[in-house]
C-alpha cells in the first residue's frame, strides 16, 4: 500500500513537474536572433529536455507509455471536442439556413392574401400563426412601389428594439435575385449571431399566353413575372444555440468521462501487461552491479519470455566463465590444489586468525627432490603426472581444515591448522614417510620421488606472511642442503640461513622471467679492425622487473648457476637470440651473434638438438651464430666442452672462448678446444695503454692466436688509445663502451657508427 | 400598367397611320412578300366544308396566328383546307418591330375577314378597321373588349356541359368541384355553373389576380373532391400548376386539366375543344359574316366538341373504374 501511495506521488510529482516545466519554459521562452519569443521553438526545448520525451534520460517505460497515453487521451479528446463542435455548428448553420429558406417560403405563401386584398387586418392571422414560432423573432412584409412596409410582426423577446429597413441596396440585390429560389441573407448564424435575418422578393408570376396551348412543364417554361412585395424575416436561434452549447457540454463531460475511465482501465492494463518486464527490473538492476546470482523470472508474453530466457541463459554463461575464472585465479589447473595467489591469502587470514584466537598454526614448504631429473629425462608430461600423483596424495594426509596448494613448480605449501610444534613434525614425518613408500611409475621406469620439507609455526603477526614463507623457504633449502629428503624446523637463531634465502628468492624470480619472458637481450657492437663491415654483437641478458627496472646478470646468473636453472636461461638466450637473428634478416640486416653459454650447458645433452632445431625453426644461417664459453668453465669440462663444440661446429656454429687469459690454463687446452676467436679479457684491456705488462700479455695472446689460426677480440675498449694500441697489436675485433654501449634496440647506424671510430680514429704515440 | 397600355396604343396608331398613308404598289409588294415568306401550302380541301367555302367564295381569309405553337398551326391547316387559295396564314414570332410590320401588312392586305388564333393575334388585329376578325383559342377576351360589331369569337375553352358530363361518367360519386380562375370570365362560368347544376355537381367558383393566389386558395380549399383548372394563364405559372396538382394530389382531388403533358403531374383527365369542330364554328362565322357589316350573333360561340385523355393510374388510385367508351381516350389517345 505503501509502495502504492508513493508511486502515485512519483507520478504526480512527474506531472507536476512537467507542468512547471513547460510554464518555465513558455515564461522564460526560446528567443530567435531578433529577441522575440519563439513558442515553436519552445515547445520543442520542452520535448527535448523534458524526461517523458527525451531519449537521453532513463525513466520507467511503464510511467512514459501511460503518460503517452494520457497526453495522446487528453489530445484526442480536444480534437474529439472541437470535432463535434465545428460539425454540430455546422450542420445547424447548414439547418439554420434551411430552416430559414422554407420559412420564406411558407411565409411568402401566408402572405399571399395581404397583398391580394391589400388589407392589413389580414396580417393578424398571419401573425397568429407565426407566434407559436419562437424563433421567428420578425417578420415584415413591404410593398414593392414604393418599398414600405405594409405589415410587421415584433416578438416579444424582441421587445422595441429597433431593426433597420432593408436598405435600397438590398432590396437592390432581391431584385437581382428573382431566378433564384434561395433568398439573401442579410446576417447569418455563421457571422456569430444567433439572428439570422434573410429577405426574399415576393413574385407573382404567369405563363404566357402563347405557350399554354403547347404548355410543358417539364422543360423551362418563359414566364412574366412581377414583384408585388418583399418579405424580410429574422429568425432568432439562439434557444437552439445554447442548447447546442449545452449538449456539447454535456457531450464533451461524457467524451471527458470515458477517456477518463479508458485511461485509468489502459493503465491498468499497460501495468498489467509490462508486469513480467517490470519484474525484470531488479534483476537486471543486480545484474547492471555485477552480481550475477540472480534469475529472471520469465512469464506472460512471448517476447517477455524470450528476454529472460536470453538473459538467464547469458547469467549461467557468465556464472560458468566466472567460476572457471575463479578457478584459475584460485586453483592450480593441474592439481586442483589452491594457487599461490590464493595461498597468500589464506596465509595472512590465518596469520590473523592466530592472533585473535592466540592459536599456533605451521606452515610446510615441500620441494621434490628428483622431480627436474623426471621433468628432464621423461617430458612435461610424465613431470605433470608425478606432480598431481604427489598432490593427491598430500591431500590425503592433511587434515579437513588444512591449506594445501601448488606453490609452483614443484613446490607445495601446507597450513596445518591449530597445531603445535609436535605435531607438525609428525604431518612431516608423515609426508615424508608417505613420499618414501611412493613409487612413480612411468613408461615402465619406477622412480622413487622424495621431497625436503621446511617448517615454520604461525603464532600471531611477530612476522608478515612474506617472512613466514620465506622462513619456510629457508627451512626448505636446509633440509635440501643438509641432504633432502628430509624436513627441517626453522629456528629464528638460524640468522645466517637468511643469505641463502636471498638465492631462493632469486630461484622465484628466475624462474617467473622464463615463464613470463621477463628477460629481454641488448645488443654490444663487435667491430672488425679488418675493414669487414659485417654486423657484429654480442648479446647480453637483463631482467626486466616491475617498473621496467633493468637487472644485470650479475645479480641472477650466480643465483642461476647455483640453483640449476642457468641452463634454462641459456636455452631461453638462443632460442631469443636466433629468432632475433631471423628478424634482422628480414630486415634486410646480416647480423653475426655472440651468444654466452653458461657452464651449465655442458650438463645439457640436449644442447645440440635444441641449436640445432632453433636453426630450423627460425631459418638461420649457423654460421651467423658464435656461442661463447668461458675458458675457465671450458677447460673444467673439457671433455665435454670438445665435444660440444664439435658436434655443433658440424651444424656451422662458430665458438669463442670468452674471458680468455684469466685462468692461465695451460695452452694445451688450447689445442683441444676448437674455437674460432678468443676473447681477451677485459681485465687485461682496461689499462692497457697505462701498463706495459698487460700490453706484453695482450700482444702474447694476439700472437698465439695468429699462431694457432684464431681470430681474437679485445674487449672492455673504453677509449680511442686503446683501440690504436689494439690496431697495432693486430688485435681482428674490438667491443666496449667506446664502440657502443649494450642497448635493447640496436640498429645499422649506431653500427656504422662504430665502425666509422674503428676506420677514422688515429692517434700518435 | 394603364399609362404603359396607353403608350403601346398611341404608337400602334400613329404606325397604322403613317401605313395607310404609304404608296398603293408599295403596298401590294409587301403583301406579296409577305406571302412568299409566310404562307404555307395548303392543305388538301376536306369535303365537308365545301359547302361553306362554296359559300365564302371570293373573300379572301387571312390567317393570323399568335405563334406557331401545335395547337394552333392545326386548327388554321383545318381552316385553310376548307378555304383553299384564299387564305393567307400569317405567323406572329412575339417580336414588337417584326409583328408590328405584319399587322401594317395585314391592315393593308385585300383580305376582308381575318382569323386571329390565340390572345396575341386577337389583340394585335383589333384596332383594324374594315375587315371582320373571328378570334379563337382566347381565354380572356373580356380583358381586351375583343368582342365589337366586327370582332367575335369561337370558344377556345372546352364545352363545361360535355365536360361534366364525361367526368360525371368516369366519377359517378363527385360532389363538388372547384375552379379558380382570373376575372372576366362570366359569360364561360355562367355556362358552366349551369352544366355543373345539371349534373348534380356542386361548384365552387374562386377569382384570383396571380399564381399566389391561385396556389393560396387552392391549398385554402375545403372538402372538394375535384378541381377543374382553366388554361388561364393570367393565373397560372408552372410552380402554380405543380404545386396545386401536387397539393391536390395529395389530398384526393380529381384534378382535370387543359392539356394533355399535365397528366404526369397528376391530372385525371384532360379537355380540349375539338380542332375539327373549331375550325367549322369557325368557318361558319366567316360564312355567315361574308359581305355583311358586322358579324351576326353572339359575341363566342361554344365548341361543342371536345377532345379528352384519361390518366389511368389517378383512376385507379381513385378506384374508378373507366367506362368502356372512354378507354379509347385512356393515357391521353
Amino acid at each position: 500500500m505503501g509502495n502504492k501511495l508513493e508511486k502515485d506521488e512519483k507520478t504526480l510529482d512527474q506531472g507536476w513537474r512537467n507542468a512547471q516545466y513547460l510554464r518555465r519554459i513558455l515564461k522564460s521562452g526560446v528567443r530567435d536572433e531578433s529577441g522575440s519569443f519563439n513558442l515553436i521553438a519552445s515547445i520543442r526545448t520542452f520535448f527535448r529536455r523534458n524526461p517523458l520525451f527525451s531519449r537521453r534520460k532513463s525513466s520507467s517505460l511503464v510511467n512514459r507509455i501511460i503518460w503517452l497515453l494520457v497526453i495522446w487521451s487528453v489530445i484526442v479528446y480536444f480534437l474529439a471536442v472541437a470535432g463535434l463542435w465545428w460539425s454540430s455548428s455546422k450542420v445547424i448553420e447548414d439547418n439554420f439556413s434551411h430552416q430559414a429558406t422554407d420559412w420564406v417560403g411558407k411565409l411568402d405563401e401566408l402572405g399571399t392574401p395581404l397583398y391580394a386584398a391589400n388589407d392589413e387586418f389580414l396580417f393578424q392571422s398571419i401573425e397568429e400563426h407565426i407566434r407559436r414560432f419562437p424563433e421567428i423573432s420578425y417578420l415584415r412584409y413591404y410593398e414593392a412601389e414604393e418599398n414600405t412596409v405594409i405589415a410587421q410582426y415584433l416578438s416579444q423577446k424582441l421587445g422595441d428594439s429597433s431593426l433597420p429597413e432593408l436598405t435600397p441596396a438590398i432590396i437592390e440585390s432581391l431584385r437581382l435575385s428573382i431566378d433564384s429560389d434561395q433568398p439573401v441573407f442579410i446576417h447569418t448564424a455563421q457571422d456569430g449571431l444567433s439572428l439570422v435575418q434573410v429577405a426574399a422578393p415576393i413574385v407573382t408570376r404567369s405563363i404566357r399566353s402563347n405557350d399554354m396551348m403547347d404548355l410543358n412543364l417539364e422543360e423551362s417554361t418563359s414566364e412574366n413575372y412581377k414583384i408585388i412585395g418583399y418579405l424580410e424575416l429574422g429568425l432568432d436561434f439562439s434557444d437552439y444555440r445554447n442548447k447546442l452549447i449545452e449538449n456539447i457540454f454535456l457531450g464533451s463531460l461524457g467524451v471527458a468521462l470515458l477517456f477518463f475511465v479508458a485511461a485509468i482501465f489502459g493503465r491498468f492494463l499497460i501495468k498489467r501487461s509490462l508486469r513480467p518486464l517490470t519484474n525484470m527490473r531488479k534483476p537486471l538492476n543486480q545484474l547492471a552491479k555485477g552480481e550475477i546470482d540472480v534469475q529472471v523470472e520469465g512469464e506472460g508474453d512471448e517476447e517477455i519470455v524470450a528476454i529472460a530466457n536470453a538473459l538467464n541463459t547469458t547469467i549461467k554463461s557468465l556464472k560458468s566463465r566466472d567460476e572457471e575464472l575463479r578457478q584459475l585465479a584460485n586453483y592450480d589447473s593441474l592439481t586442483g590444489l589452491l594457487n599461490k595467489h590464493n595461498f597468500n591469502i589464506q596465509l595472512k587470514q590465518e596469520i590473523q586468525r592466530t592472533l585473535v584466537e592466540e592459536d599456533c598454526s605451521a606452515l610446510l614448504f615441500i620441494d621434490l627432490d628428483q622431480f627436474k631429473h623426471v621433468n628432464d629425462n621423461l617430458g612435461h608430461a610424465a613431470g605433470d603426472r608425478l606432480l598431481k600423483q604427489v598432490a593427491d596424495l598430500l591431500k590425503n594426509r592433511i587434515r579437513t581444515d588444512d591449506v594445501i596448494s601448488r606453490f609452483g613448480g614443484d613446490e607445495f605449501t601446507i597450513i596445518a591448522k591449530s597445531i603445535q610444534e609436535r605435531d607438525a613434525r609428525t604431518i612431516a614425518e608423515s609426508i615424508l614417510k608417505a613420499m618414501q613408500q611412493f613409487v612413480f611409475v612411468e613408461n615402465g621406469q619406477a622412480f622413487n620421488i622424495y621431497c625436503s620439507i621446511g617448517m615454520v609455526l604461525i603464532e600471531g603477526d611477530a612476522f608478515s606472511a612474506e617472512e613466514v614463507f620465506s622462513q619456510a623457504d629457508m627451512s626448505c633449502f636446509h633440509a635440501k642442503s643438509e641432504g633432502r629428503n628430509r624436513y627441517h624446523m626453522f629456528d629464528l637463531t638460524q640468522q645466517e640461513e637468511l643469505r641463502k634465502g636471498a638465492d631462493i628468492s632469486w630461484s622465484k624470480r628466475i624462474s617467473d622471467a622464463i615463464e613470463n619472458d621477463y628477460f629481454t637481450l641488448f645488443y654490444q657492437p663487435v667491430v672488425s679492425l679488418d675493414g669487414d663491415d659485417a654486423e657484429h654483437y654480442e648479446v647480453l641478458i637483463r631482467m626486466v622487473m616491475e617498473g621496467d627496472e633493468i637487472i644485470h646478470p650479475n645479480a641472477f646468473l650466480p643465483a642461476a648457476e647455483r640453483l640449476g636453472v642457468a641452463i634454462d636461461i641459456d636455452y631461453w638466450v638462443v632460442r631469443n637470440s636466433l629468432r632475433k637473428i631471423s628478424e634482422f634478416h628480414q630486415d634486410g640486416r646480416d647480423v653475426y651473434l655472440s651468444i654466452n653459454l653458461s657452464g651449465r650447458i655442458f650438463d645439457a645433452p640436449e644442447l645440440y638438438e635444441k641449436v640445432k632445431r632453433y636453426i630450423s625453426q627460425y631459418n638461420v644461417k649457423a654460421d651467423r651464430i658464435i656461442f661463447e664459453i668461458t675458458e675457465q668453465t671450458a677447460v673444467r669440462h673439457i671433455e665435454k666442452a670438445g665435444e660440444i663444440i664439435g658436434k655443433l661446429m658440424t651444424l656451422g656454429c662458430k665458438f669463442a672462448l670468452d674471458d680468455f687469459g684469466v685462468g692461465f690454463s695451460s695452452f694445451n687446452y688450447l689445442k683441444r678446444l676448437p674455437v674460432n676467436y678468443l676473447k681477451i679479457d677485459g681485465d687485461f684491456i682496461t689499462d692497457m695503454v697505462q701498463d706495459p705488462v698487460d700490453q706484453a700479455m695482450v700482444q702474447s695472446m694476439i700472437q698465439i692466436a695468429k699462431t694457432l689460426n684464431k681470430k681474437t677480440i679485445a674487449e672492455y675498449v673504453q677509449d680511442a688509445a686503446t683501440l690504436e694500441m689494439l690496431k697495432g697489436f693486430g688485435a681482428d675485433y674490438v667491443q666496449g663502451y667506446y664502440l657502443g654501449k649494450p642497448v635493447k634496440d640496436i640498429s645499422k647506424k649506431a653500427y656504422e657508427e662504430a665502425l666509422e671510430r674503428v676506420t677514422t680514429n688515429v692517434i700518435t704515440f | 400598367m394603364n399609362k404603359i397600355k396607353f403608350y403601346v396604343a398611341l404608337v400602334l396608331s400613329v404606325f397604322v397611320l403613317l401605313q395607310g398613308c404609304a404608296p398603293a404598289a408599295k403596298k401590294e409588294s409587301k403583301v406579296a412578300n409577305i406571302k412568299k415568306e409566310v404562307v404555307e401550302k395548303p392543305p388538301a380541301p376536306v369535303v365537308e366544308t365545301k359547302k361553306i367555302v362554296e359559300k365564302s367564295e371570293q373573300q379572301h381569309v387571312l390567317i393570323l396566328l399568335s405563334s406557331s405553337a401545335g395547337p394552333y398551326k392545326r386548327l388554321a391547316n383545318e381552316i385553310r383546307r376548307s378555304i383553299g387559295e384564299y387564305a393567307t396564314q400569317v405567323i406572329l414570332t412575339g417580336k414588337y418591330a417584326h409583328d408590328k410590320s405584319i399587322i401594317n401588312e395585314v391592315k393593308s392586305s385585300k383580305a376582308t375577314q381575318i382569323v386571329a388564333i390565340g390572345l396575341l393575334a386577337a389583340k394585335a388585329v383589333k384596332a383594324i378597321e374594315n375587315k371582320q376578325v373571328i378570334f379563337t383559342h382566347v381565354v380572356n377576351y373580356q380583358d381586351n373588349d375583343l368582342v365589337t360589331e366586327n370582332s367575335k369569337g369561337v370558344c377556345g375553352l372546352p364545352s363545361p356541359e360535355l365536360l361534366f358530363k364525361d367526368w360525371r361518367k368516369l366519377s359517378p360519386k363527385l360532389t363538388t368541384v372547384a375552379i379558380i380562375s382570373g376575372k372576366n370570365l362570366d359569360t364561360y362560368l355562367n355556362r358552366v355553373k349551369k352544366a355543373a347544376k345539371a349534373q348534380g355537381i356542386k361548384l365552387r367558383l374562386d377569382q384570383v389576380s396571380t399564381d399566389k393566389e391561385f396556389i393560396y386558395k387552392s391549398k385554402s380549399l375545403k372538402a372538394v373532391d375535384g378541381q377543374w383548372i382553366l388554361p388561364d394563364n393570367r393565373v397560372l405559372s408552372a410552380k402554380a400548376l405543380k404545386e396545386v396538382m401536387a397539393y391536390g394530389s395529395r389530398r384526393g382531388r380529381q384534378i382535370v386539366v387543359f392539356s394533355p403533358k399535365l397528366l404526369s403531374f397528376g391530372g385525371f383527365f384532360y379537355v380540349q375543344p375539338d380542332e375539327s369542330k373549331m375550325a367549322k364554328v369557325v368557318l361558319q362565322r366567316l360564312s355567315d359574316s361574308a359581305g355583311k357589316t358586322t358579324i351576326p350573333g353572339d359575341g363566342v360561340l361554344p365548341v361543342m366538341s371536345h377532345t379528352m385523355g384519361i390518366n389511368q393510374n389517378i383512376a385507379r388510385q381513385f378506384n374508378l373504374k373507366i367506362p368502356d367508351k372512354y378507354r379509347k381516350n385512356i393515357n391521353g389517345q
